[in-house]
């Protein structure tokens, strides 16, 4: 049993860190047919990681150590996260061991070696942008923590194969209000932890404007190949933590090929759609106003709160 | 008050009266009376400087012409002059109050107390011409950055323009502000974006922006230098390399300035066809302003779209002069070929499918909550301020102001041309905006109205040769306001001094106006709204 565990997380681990840039790539597309242009093929991402990985990369001198630790912190702490997030299988994976919270600061230790490594060039762009993320996580991070304690209140658990397992076995369990409430609440933290539009731009070149990327500024060649993969990683982690709270269909339930190759195919699927709800909910919205980024995470928070005050409620 | 009264009163201070046929009234004044008389211009007349251009007369006094060392330099200064005694009567003519500053004593009673928008005119003469402005309020390098040598004056005109200068080292001083939680925050001049060199210091209290310095004039081109000792249509092909997107409106200002100085009267048809050609930039123009509007704050599903209809005019516009952007067609005396019924039709019917589609584009920004909230309060540009500091254009029209040539003074066929003057009362960049929409709609008017009246004619009379050592200045009305052109040609019909105002130089200093208390990741879609263009002013 331990070794099937240990295969299939690694398997489902691998997985979403290969189809992590994919997921960007989906979502750039979806972007450009929205915006009446043709846009870049769907694996443009994996042709910018290998791109990166042949350029030279340049280091500020003014640079630390933490500077060239912070890309190998980043892409630890995600690849860890995305070993624990049940991807295919809540049944064959090691999340027993860890629950929700460690999740969510793997994600924090990130972005704290993040922040820190933006500030270390001295830039006047990496300092900025540092500012406006941490004025950004320090209201999504309570917010994101209701939303999973509202999750673990209705499932009694804030481990996520629990969770989950809870989620599959009870016909449309998460569709009741209180869960349809979480859900909206984590779609906006989702969209502000991947630094999307309305609360950051990815595609922007202005860079009083920029929130990530005016943090990841400083990088080059194989480091910039790595914040970009641990980006895409964060991303796909994310993403998946949503589908498969709240739509945990066709996961593996056997130890089987044919078990595998469905619910891996169904992973795929899942996380494409969630993509292209991603890009078109983008698409049509522009940019808000930096001040206003606190307000909507104040609606995710609220809407959590809510959910939460309902389930007292309810019980 | 009026402008003879005030010619009247003040006739024992002024050395010559110069009246034209062409709307430009020439006032030499000596120089110590001339703060006085501008003050005058400026609170009883409302005059706003247009325009303020220094001549050096070295040449013409080896000619004995005037062979007068204590009036080596000239200084122009140009105002606009309202049509009747309030500020928002459109104003109708040219007050040019010229003095003379001499070669030992290069120094001018600086008028920016009075009239702010003196403030980059008198540094770019300091820094050009060695002219010092006492009393000025902010003479730091403006065309000239600190490490260029302090005794090197390039528009003279015993400066040869191929010698090689030597950077000094110098430290940069500039404004500070102090206190706790303040930071200053320099951006450029190389971006990330791929866009023209400016340096922006801002001074910062947490988001908020206390003070911007822009420094610009990285890319100088030296034109108005190296058109000195051009011929007449030489110098045409200068002024449609200005700036990229305005090639039009710089042509047709250089024309005009050729065209009253020889008193050439331009056949119907090629000023027709000029308004039809000049109205289709401006479509193009705003089109392009509102689509960087639209990117600035990530709405691409907008910007697009409107950037599609750009490409539409560019593209009738290559069909028709194979030049996307309106070049090799105007020349001084008219055009340099006639465009025939068809190709007419062609930009005619491109003008007409944007009237019709700009509808949609209109929908997708005016009913978009989020970009509303975008737009609406940031960036306001007061009246007052505005009117201050001379603001042209759009900048003008969306603070409310009118200003706006084509009725001013109303070249070429305008004056025959039913449209309107679209102002907007919010002065944020939503109205900045909504000028631009109204605009498009008005210019697609203009060009129907030209393209029914169109007759068949001639399209150019030949100017060869222009009338020596009289000064003209031509105006027009681009996308990005007000270009104002002046010349003095030699009596080899060689350009003496060319002198290039566009808007953007004019509007650049509204933009450090407008961003104040608003937020920093607000600057680019402010500065957007305004459009300035940093190429027109490295001239």
């Amino acid at each position: 049993m331990n070794n099937e565990i240990l295969i299939i997380s690694i398997v489902q681990t691998l997985i979403l860190i290969a189809i992590s840039p994919l997921i960007s790539g989906v979502i750039k597309k979806v972007k450009a047919v929205c915006q009446f242009r043709q846009g870049p093929p769907i694996l443009q991402p994996y042709y910018d990681l290998f791109k990166y990985l042949k350029k030279d990369s340049v280091v500020s001198s003014t640079a630390s150590w933490l500077f060239l630790a912070a890309p190998y912190v980043m892409v630890a702490a995600f690849s860890l996260a995305a070993f624990l997030i049940p991807s295919l299988s809540y049944k064959y994976s090691f999340s027993s061991m860890a629950d929700i919270i460690l999740i969510i600061y793997l994600f924090a230790l990130a972005r704290f070696f993040l922040t820190l490594s933006a500030m270390d060039t001295a830039s006047a762009f990496g300092g900025m942008a540092s500012s406006r993320e941490m004025m950004v996580c320090s209201i999504s991070e309570p917010s994101i923590i209701l939303c999973f304690m509202s999750i673990a209140i209705t499932q009694k658990s804030t481990n996520l194969s629990n969770i989950m397992s809870s989620a599959a076995n009870v016909q449309n369990a998460m569709f009741t209000a209180e869960n349809l409430f979480v859900l909206f609440a984590l779609f906006l933290i989702v969209i502000a932890e991947t630094g999307r539009v309305p609360f950051d731009n990815p595609a922007t070149h202005l860079e009083l404007t920029m929130i990530h990327e005016g943090m990841i500024l400083e990088y080059s060649g194989k480091y910039l190949a790595m914040v970009q993969l641990a980006s895409y990683i964060k991303q796909a982690a994310l993403f998946t933590l949503i589908i498969n709270i709240f739509f945990p269909y066709y996961m593996m339930s056997g130890f089987t090929a044919g078990a595998l190759a469905v619910s891996a195919s169904a992973f795929l699927i899942k996380i494409i759609i969630f993509s292209v709800t991603v890009g078109v909910f983008e698409s049509s919205i522009s940019k808000s106003r930096l001040f206003q980024v606190p307000d909507l995470i104040g609606i995710s928070f609220v809407l959590a709160l809510t959910s939460i005050i309902t389930n007292i409620v309810k019980s | 008050m009026n402008k003879n009264e005030l010619l009247n009163l003040y006739k024992n201070h002024i050395i010559e009266v110069r009246h034209t046929t062409y709307g430009e009234t020439y006032i030499e004044v000596d120089k110590n009376d001339l703060y006085e008389i501008v003050t005058e211009v400026v609170s009883m007349l409302n005059g706003t400087l247009m325009t303020m251009v220094c001549v050096d007369e070295l040449k013409y006094s080896q000619k004995g012409v005037i062979a007068d060392k204590k009036n080596r330099y000239k200084i122009y200064y140009a105002f606009r002059i309202p049509g009747g005694v309030k500020h928002d009567e459109i104003s109708k003519e040219l007050l040019v109050i010229v003095t003379g500053v001499s070669e030992d004593e290069p120094e001018i009673y600086s008028i920016t107390d009075i009239c702010l928008a003196a403030n980059w005119y008198e540094r770019e003469i300091f820094d050009m011409f060695g002219i010092y402005p006492q009393n000025h309020l902010d003479l730091t390098g403006l065309v000239h950055h600190h490490n260029f040598p302090k005794s090197v004056f390039p528009m003279r005109k015993d400066f040869i323009a191929s010698t090689q200068i030597d950077a000094v080292n110098k430290i940069e001083t500039d404004h500070k502000v102090q206190g706790g939680g303040t930071y200053l925050l320099p951006v450029g001049p190389i971006h990330a974006g791929i866009i023209e060199p400016g340096h922006f210091r801002f001074s910062c209290f947490g988001e908020h922006i206390i003070n911007l310095d822009a420094q610009l004039f990285y890319t100088h081109k030296g034109l108005e230098k190296i058109s000195e000792g051009m011929g007449v249509l030489n110098a045409n092909f200068i002024s449609e390399r200005v700036c990229g997107v305005c090639s039009l409106s710089h042509s047709v200002a250089y024309s005009q300035a050729v065209e009253k100085i020889n008193m050439v009267e331009v056949p119907e048809r090629a000023r027709a066809i000029r308004v039809i050609l000049l109205e289709l930039e401006r479509i193009s123009g705003h089109l392009t302003d509102l689509m960087g509007i639209a990117v600035d704050v990530a709405y691409y599903h907008a910007s697009n779209y409107i950037s599609r209809l750009r490409e539409d005019v560019m593209s009738a516009a290559y069909e028709v002069l194979r030049s996307r952007y309106f070049r090799s067609i105007n020349m001084p005396g008219g055009l340099r070929r006639d465009i025939g019924g068809d190709s007419i039709k062609k930009l005619l019917n491109a003008a007409l499918k944007i009237k019709k589609e700009i509808a949609v584009a209109e929908d997708m920004l005016y009913n978009s909550t989020t970009f509303l909230e975008r737009v609406e309060t940031t960036g306001r540009l007061f009246t007052k301020t505005a009117r201050a500091i001379g603001v042209v254009g759009v900048g003008a029209r969306g603070s409310n102001i009118h200003c706006d040539a084509r009725k001013a003074f109303s070249y070429e066929t305008y004056g025959k041309l039913d449209f309107n003057e679209i102002l907007h009362d919010k002065l944020d960049v939503y109205a900045r905006m909504s000028v631009r929409f109204g605009e498009i709609k008005e210019s697609a008017g203009i060009i129907e109205q030209s393209a029914a009246s169109l007759k068949a004619g001639p399209v150019s009379v030949k100017i060869d040769r222009a009338a020596p050592f009289k000064p003209a200045f031509g105006i027009t009305e681009a996308p990005k306001g007000e270009h104002t052109h002046f010349i003095i040609f030699d009596d080899e019909s060689k350009i003496y001094r060319y002198h290039i105002r566009s808007a953007s130089y004019a509007n650049w200093l509204a933009l450090t106006f407008a961003v104040k208390g608003d937020i920093v990741p607000d600057f680019p879609v402010i500065n957007k709204s305004f459009n300035l263009c940093y190429c027109s002013c490295d001239k």
